[in-house]
């Protein structure tokens, strides 16, 4: 059978059609989640923000208008809504702002999937870089966690980051290079 | 040439090959700067380091959550598309822009005539019908300066006429006054020449008959009361009174 686009299945689910729109989240629901559980870095905190998410997602379905890709306009979303789950979570922390050192549990939820036939020494090398990464992510600014996030991990273009967080390319390329800067000094600590 | 890659910044040399965006001048300027440049080396060391973890990423356990509470379609509805962002206004407009462009192109002819509208393609009439139409119009015209000018020229008909008659009346007046004028005026001449005449011929007779008592006074005696007309003391109305 012929799967359906996102725009039709966007247009079903605005007629009120239920199934389009739970099969738009099932899509989608595990990106939103990674990115909420490397934006947030609590599974509580990712659930609820995921959560909002789509609830804002589905109260804006009709503004999409189809002109871009779906996903970047999801993520444009996510990235609004996380950004106010972070100054409620946070509120004297500015954007800009590097946040204070939190216990992350991120391991609890990792490994889930994926273990199949793969080595499993590679996959645990593998989970603890992932993990050292993400704890890691978790010292950055928000505003620079989120270009790490969508640049590596959504695999968006500078242009496409740009669009989505509201601000010029030369500000994202600024905000990466000084979040690498920043991810290279953590990590080497770390490390050390 | 070499300069204006060496110029560009290390943030946009960066941002060129994570997008795998640089061309071989540009990848030249990027090897040349990770070989020279220690600290821009180790970010893409630490880039490409972050790009591995992130391809080789899994997937976080997805928890259970309620899909179902997102669609809420009855919410939706209060906030469904106003008017002006009906999906078919832009093709109704699409509409309306074909069938302006057919208009003008097809030189649609809508014509108004005796209360009735008549649409039509093309405005180029044949020579024919454009004359017959321009004679009939002259016709038209012609006939209604006509009827104009037989009303304005009997309307100074008549005031000739009633000028004329008014003219007339005067004239016959003024000629009736003035003939009576001259009528009483001549009898005015008449008796005065005839009183004249009479009093000529009473002074001739006066002096015939003074003449005549002369003559019988001569003859039969003297008279002293009789006084003669050429002396001062003539009375002419003595003469009348005779």
């Amino acid at each position: 059978m012929f799967s359906r686009s996102d725009q039709q299945l966007v247009e079903k689910a605005l007629t009120g059609n239920k199934k389009a729109w739970l099969e738009l989240i099932s899509r989608y629901e595990q990106s939103i989640f990674n990115y909420a559980m490397r934006m947030t870095s609590q599974s509580h905190d990712a659930k609820d923000l995921m959560q909002e998410i789509f609830i804002s997602v589905f109260n804006s379905l009709h503004s999409f208008r189809g002109e871009g890709s779906f996903k970047a306009w999801l993520f444009r979303i996510a990235h609004f809504r996380s950004m106010d789950f972070y100054r409620r979570k946070k509120p004297n922390v500015s954007l800009d702002d590097s946040p204070e050192l939190i216990d992350s549990r991120i391991d609890e939820c990792m490994g889930g999937s994926g273990v199949g036939s793969v080595n499993i020494e590679s996959q645990l090398i593998g989970q603890q870089s992932q993990k050292a990464l993400l704890n890691t992510m978790q010292q950055l600014p928000f505003n620079q966690k989120v270009v790490i996030e969508l640049k590596f991990f959504g695999q968006f273009t500078f242009d496409e980051i740009a669009q989505q967080l509201g601000v010029s390319t030369n500000t994202v390329k600024s905000r990466l290079y000084a979040a690498l800067g920043k991810l290279k000094t953590i990590l080497e600590v770390e490390h050390v | 040439m070499s300069d204006q890659y060496e110029s560009i910044s290390n943030e946009d040399l960066m941002a060129l090959w994570l997008d795998n965006q640089l061309n071989d001048k540009q990848r030249a300027a990027f090897e040349q700067r990770c070989l020279n440049d220690d600290d821009f080396a180790e970010l893409v060391q630490s880039a490409n380091q972050t790009s591995v973890i992130a391809d080789t990423a899994k997937d976080f356990e997805l928890p259970t959550w309620d899909k179902e509470n997102s669609f809420n379609f009855e919410k939706y509805k209060k906030v469904s598309q106003p008017w002006w962002q009906w999906q078919g206004l832009p093709l109704s407009s699409v509409v309306c822009s074909f069938v302006a462009i057919f208009m003008v192109l097809t030189d649609l002819n809508i014509e108004s005539r005796d209360g009735r509208f008549s649409i039509g393609f093309g405005s180029q009439l044949p020579q024919e019908t454009i004359n017959k139409l321009v004679e009939q119009k002259l016709n038209d015209k012609l006939l209604e300066q006509q009827k104009t000018n037989q009303v304005l020229f009997a309307q100074y008909l008549q005031t000739l006429q009633n000028q004329q008659t008014e003219n007339s009346t005067q004239l016959t007046q003024y000629l009736l006054t003035s003939s009576r004028q001259e009528r009483r005026e001549d009898f005015a001449e008449l008796i005065k020449y005839v009183n004249d005449q009479r009093r000529d011929d009473q002074l001739f007779y006066a002096n015939q008959l003074k003449d005549f008592q002369q003559e019988l006074s001569f003859q039969v005696g003297q008279r002293p009361n009789y006084t003669s007309p050429n002396s001062g003391d003539f009375d002419s109305t003595q003469l009348n009174d005779e």
